[in-house]
């Protein structure tokens, strides 16, 4: 890890944080643009910029969950149940502080645990035949079951619309043009980039055109040693934070769940388990805070964990860096650890730093953060809009891919207010081709659809992959509707 | 009472085509091309099957949605309810991009986006008098133009229309 990479960490944490921090801009939609700009970058210092704002966007969510009640990304969720009723006590400072503290641990557990299991889960993915492939594309689909927030039928329409858009332009087995209907500008694809930042980017603009007012922080302010560690808080919540962090990596390591199931599954553990909580749940307790906190962020070592290594994405997040990450011609699946090995001690020491610098960020910059969370809509809305054209221009260099960005930020804005989730969108167009290849690969290799079948079946890690791919479906469904009632429950209370 | 339109079914406009889309040209595909479809080799294979599901799923969806139009009392607290003032606001928006994509190649980068960025600063401020409106969207739009040129062009080495 050179000082360049490091400075190029530093930069994207920086930038993470706060735009992980302003409730709109989504930790999505802050990768989505980040991505955009690396296009022309080398490979090591794109992704350490990338990587930075990962952990940076992560952190960021809580800020504004403590201080709005509205959290910065849906990670942070929880954080507002008890961040929020501390602030209102007036233990603001209290409250980040130990947020902050709780997500740096939680970056440093995921990471170490990631160190662990990284080499073990790639040896073992090299046994992976074209079934094994298939099957392992196809559970990064099961992260549908998340992203549709309640409504699974219209999820699966948004990601086989999203299957469809994937599909435009060349066959990747026979080189075969398909949907393109005779216009040049579909011939090379649907660049998902472009299309990515018009579903969270432009779509959001679009949704603050509709929202009247900005938000209203007046009264509230951080000090930088109210934000220090304090030990006395620490030492309350230190058995949370033990159990938090291997829970949070464990969700993140399962494909189709990443920091936003983690934090919900890890406050209702918390409410399980804690017998003493130093307040009760939803009025300010500090294992409230911590818990999603650790786990939010050790979810990220979790979830790039598998990504790198079984190429399956945990949640929006991690779609877009596996994106990035083909974009850059890195080919993260389950042969990563054979090729590209260095790659993968070089993103964990990436994890490091920016988990280090989001924390100190997060000390710093919180007073000037709170400051960019009132900035007014029409400063806000040019600004986002901005930003989308010059990422989506970035790509190639033509005006078609800034066209696509719009028409996708149009078809965004529509589905959501139609109740169709834009996450699964991406996630097909970004896994779409892949799960396409490999499906026709294990169908040639079997030799017809019977024998196919038979073999998900018959061998045994094809097996088992469809039974965990079928569990963690109902699974998700289940702990997504539970969180969709928990959160309405707490906006009505 | 709110006036506006509820724009629960908008999405379909858009799914509805694109599925005949996929059928129409997968029947070209077949019938002019000669392809064949249920082969394990046939590059059409997973298209159709992607056809289907999509078919289905939006049967489904639509149908849902069918009942829930009819039962809902009051259509405005809908979150598919859209204002028509904001609707407005969002095709005026939509109309501008439109305009600016068609003049950027003409007026190049900074001055067109100077222009988007102080006309929709302006719109969008609806809190205070014209004048300082117009001189703040101004004067924000060139500081902001001019250093995402800067941070974007010269240190991220990023082209710019």
């Amino acid at each position: 890890m050179t000082l360049t990479l490091v400075l190029y960490t530093i930069v994207g944490a920086a930038i993470g944080l706060l735009m992980g921090s302003l409730p709109g801009i989504t930790v999505t939609m802050t990768a989505v643009l980040v991505v955009s700009l690396t296009y022309g970058w080398p490979m090591a210092e794109a992704l350490a910029f990338i990587v930075g704002a990962f952990c940076g966007g992560v952190t960021g969510g809580c800020i504004s969950a403590i201080a709005l009640n509205i959290p910065g990304t849906s990670a942070a969720v929880a954080t507002a149940f008890d961040g929020f009723p501390l602030k209102e006590r007036g233990e603001a400072d209290n409250a980040l502080s130990l947020g902050l503290a709780s997500s740096f641990l939680g970056g440093l557990i995921g990471l170490a645990i990631m160190l662990v299991l990284g080499p073990v889960i790639g040896t073992f993915a090299l046994r992976f035949g074209s079934h094994e492939y298939f099957l392992i594309t196809l559970w990064g689909l099961t992260l549908v079951a998340v992203l549709s927030r309640g409504n699974i039928v219209k999820g699966l329409c948004s990601a086989f619309f999203g299957l469809f858009v994937g599909m435009i332009g060349m066959d990747p087995i026979m080189g075969m043009l398909r949907f393109t209907y005779g216009t040049g500008i579909l011939k090379g694809g649907i660049d998902f980039v472009a299309a990515m930042i018009g579903l969270f980017g432009m779509k959001e603009v679009f949704k603050q055109l509709s929202k009247k007012s900005s938000f209203n922080i007046s009264g509230t302010s951080y000090s930088i040693k109210g934000l220090l560690p304090k030990p006395h808080l620490l030492k309350r919540v230190w058995h949370t934070i033990l159990w938090g962090g291997p829970l949070g990596t464990l969700i993140g390591l399962l494909p189709g769940t990443g920091g936003d199931v983690g934090c919900i599954v890890a406050y209702g553990v918390a409410k399980q388990v804690t017998k003493n909580p130093s307040r009760p749940f939803g009025e300010g307790a500090y294992e409230g805070v911590a818990a999603p906190e650790v786990a939010n962020n050790a979810a990220i070592g979790g979830a790039l964990t598998t990504m790198m290594t079984l190429g399956v994405p945990g949640d929006s997040v991690t779609a877009v860096i596996l994106g990035s990450f083909y974009l850059h011609g890195l080919l993260p699946g389950p042969t990563f650890m054979l090729t590209e090995k260095h790659y993968f001690y070089l993103i964990a020491a990436i994890v490091l730093v920016g988990t280090i610098m989001a924390y100190i960020f997060g000390i710093l910059g919180s007073n000037l953060i709170l400051k960019a969370i009132n900035l007014p809509k029409w400063f806000l809305v040019p600004f986002i809009t901005t930003l989308c054209i010059v990422g989506s221009y970035a790509i190639k260099n033509n005006m078609y891919d800034v066209i696509i960005m719009i028409v996708f930020g149009i078809i965004g804005y529509l589905f959501e207010k139609g109740g169709f989730p834009v996450g699964p969108v991406v996630l097909a167009i970004i896994l779409g081709p892949m799960i396409e290849r490999n499906l026709r690969q294990a169908l040639i290799a079997s030799g017809g659809v019977v024998p196919f079948l038979t073999a998900l079946v018959t061998k045994p890690i094809s097996l088992i992959l469809l039974i965990l791919i079928i569990l963690s479906f109902v699974l998700q469904s289940k702990v997504m509707r539970a969180a969709e009632n928990k959160v309405k429950d707490a906006k009505a209370g | 009472m709110r006036r506006g339109i509820n724009i629960l079914l908008a999405p379909y406009f858009i799914l509805v085509p694109v599925m005949i889309a996929m059928f129409y040209s997968l029947f070209e595909f077949v019938f002019k091309d000669k392809l064949e479809l249920f082969s394990i080799t046939s590059p059409l294979v997973f298209c159709f099957l992607v056809a289907i599901c999509l078919l289905v799923f939006i049967v489904l969806s639509l149908i849902s949605d069918f009942k829930a139009l009819k039962q809902k009392d009051s259509p405005e607290d809908s979150p598919s309810f859209v204002d028509n003032e904001d609707l407005l606001r969002i095709i005026l928006f939509v109309a501008g991009l439109i305009v600016y994509v068609l003049i950027l190649p003409v007026l190049h980068y900074q001055l067109s986006t100077i222009i988007l960025v102080a006309v929709a600063a302006f719109l969008l401020n609806d809190t205070e008098k014209i004048m300082p409106r117009l001189l703040k969207a101004l004067g924000s739009a060139i500081i902001f133009v001019l250093a995402v040129y800067q941070i974007f062009y010269r240190i991220f080495a990023v082209i710019l229309p």
